[in-house]
């Protein structure tokens, strides 16, 4: 049986993962076709940090190291799909990705704000979508649409957020 | 930037793209850097979305357990599913048993509310910088009040109002354009919850403002400082308005925009790993207009409400 001293400190790896966990989903999911494969990565991601902490000085870009492995494997099994990009641009917008995380944070802070602005009805249906679990052509059929009309109004939904969180980071001083 | 490429990044994103389609976009974000931000946006924004389905999920099934209605300033310990459980479980998992799996449901964590303040009694606020004492709210000029300007408040029928950016005893006459309240919490009584380093405390609270004109511009920030009985006792907060520098550890919100709307709310919420040694905490809520105003220490309508403090474990393996 192993000893608590045979396990790195388990506090130390939570916090510093807790740290990094959001810019690293973001980070995978740039170079992934879909949240889902993104999540299941993710999940692989975590226990190799977890079994190889120990062993690490610098957490950050040793972490985004491993994401980006990880990643690139998933991609390696499924290279035929049209929604894999190739190689050269996947590692281009990984490398992009990696830069961008403090914009990314930013943008995350005032989503929520966004979100506020819209219209409840869109709100609901836009964080519904985005439930875990939801099918789309589930909620098509219980708002008496068809799933391309549901999709293109989450389509107008996703873009109105996005231009607001763009457009909030312009206007924005540090306090 | 051309729309049709937010039409090709989302359905991208949905899985629906042709071959022909997937193609234009392949050579498209190559090629052009702006593209390439977009696209890197979307994806920041779909997993937050992700995170905010996932967040309101779990307040909903706090909010809707037997024991949510009794919530309040008293201690309150709940069950609910933390936001993180994925991660949590899966370290679990190794630790307990060498063989990996995924996290597939809630894990156990318990809650307790330190604050729930909507500002609909208590004792008024002092104007009076930092507070020494436990248990009031000081600062910047501030006073409660009911429905106003267009107003109404978050909950309840009061909300409190910030008026300026000064306070009882400010030596220096220069006008400042950062209105700050504070608030200090004995978190002694709870020390065994947290003595193991597990507790993590989540804070959250409303802002508003009246329609104020274009051009100017207001940022909120709550913070939440940790200190030991030492520093909170010996004078040493007592350092005009500025934040102290013998924080035991410290978070804040992100910077939340107030918008033009009095009719929404905008809510700004972070979260601090409470170190072991903690004594007390201290809020601190900020409001800044734009520098390029010309400088007036007066809000003319900028309110808070729904302050929120929860405490809570995540477990040991």
């Amino acid at each position: 049986m192993s000893q608590p001293s045979d396990h790195p400190p388990h506090d130390q790896f939570l916090r510093l993962y807790a740290e990094h966990e959001v810019a690293l989903h973001t980070f995978v999911r740039s170079m992934l076709p879909t949240r889902e494969e993104a999540s299941e990565v993710m999940q692989e991601v975590i226990v190799i940090l977890w079994q190889k902490f120990s062993h690490v000085e610098d957490f950050r870009p040793w972490a985004f190291g491993v994401a980006r492995l990880a990643a690139l494997r998933h991609l390696e099994r499924r290279k035929r799909d049209r929604h894999v990009f190739d190689s050269e641009l996947v590692h281009q917008l990984a490398d992009e990705s990696a830069a961008m995380t403090e914009r990314h944070s930013d943008q995350r802070e005032a989503l929520e704000s966004c979100l506020q602005k819209l219209p409840a009805t869109q709100r609901e249906l836009v964080l519904m979508a985005y439930a875990k679990g939801t099918r789309m052509d589930e909620l098509a059929t219980r708002r008496g649409q068809t799933p391309m009309a549901l999709y293109k109004l989450l389509h107008r939904i996703r873009q109105a957020l996005l231009e607001c969180v763009r457009r909030t980071l312009t206007q924005e001083e540090p306090i | 930037m051309n729309r049709d490429w937010h039409d090709f990044i989302q359905r991208y994103i949905a899985g629906t793209l042709s071959d022909e389609q997937a193609l234009v976009l392949q050579n498209g974000l190559k090629c052009d850097k702006d593209l390439r931000a977009l696209y890197l946006d979307y994806m920041n924004l779909d997993v937050a979305l992700g995170s905010h389905a996932e967040s309101r999920d779990a307040v909903n099934e706090f909010l809707t357990s037997p024991m949510a209605g009794e919530a309040s300033c008293s201690t309150l310990w709940l069950s609910w599913r933390p936001l993180a459980a994925a991660a949590a479980g899966i370290v679990l998992g190794i630790l307990c048993t060498s063989v990996v799996f995924a996290y597939v449901g809630p894990s156990l964590g318990s809650v307790m509310t330190l604050l729930d303040d909507g500002f609909e009694s208590g004792p008024a606020p002092l104007v009076t910088a930092m507070p020494v004492v436990p248990g009031v709210w000081s600062g910047d000029s501030m006073e409660g009040v009911g429905e106003q300007q267009g107003v109404k408040p978050a909950s309840g029928k009061k909300m409190l109002r910030l008026l300026r950016a000064d306070y009882e005893g400010k030596t220096s006459s220069e006008p400042t354009a950062v209105a700050d309240i504070y608030r200090l919490i004995d978190v002694r009584p709870w020390r065994q919850e947290f003595a193991d380093g597990s507790a993590v405390v989540q804070f959250s609270a409303g802002f508003n403002a009246f329609a104020f004109t274009r051009g100017e511009s207001y940022q909120c920030k709550m913070y939440v400082q940790a200190f030991d009985e030492e520093t909170v006792t010996n004078g040493s907060l007592r350092v005009g308005k500025t934040r102290n520098d013998r924080e035991l550890s410290i978070a804040s919100t992100g910077r939340t925009m107030l918008d033009r709307n009095p009719a929404t709310w905008q809510f700004a919420k972070g979260e601090l790993l409470l170190p072991p040694e903690t004594d007390f905490l201290m809020i601190h809520i900020a409001v800044k207009r734009a520098p390029q105003l010309p400088p007036t220490s007066s809000f003319a309508g900028h309110y808070l409400d729904d302050v929120h403090l929860t405490l809570r474990r995540r477990p040991l393996f």
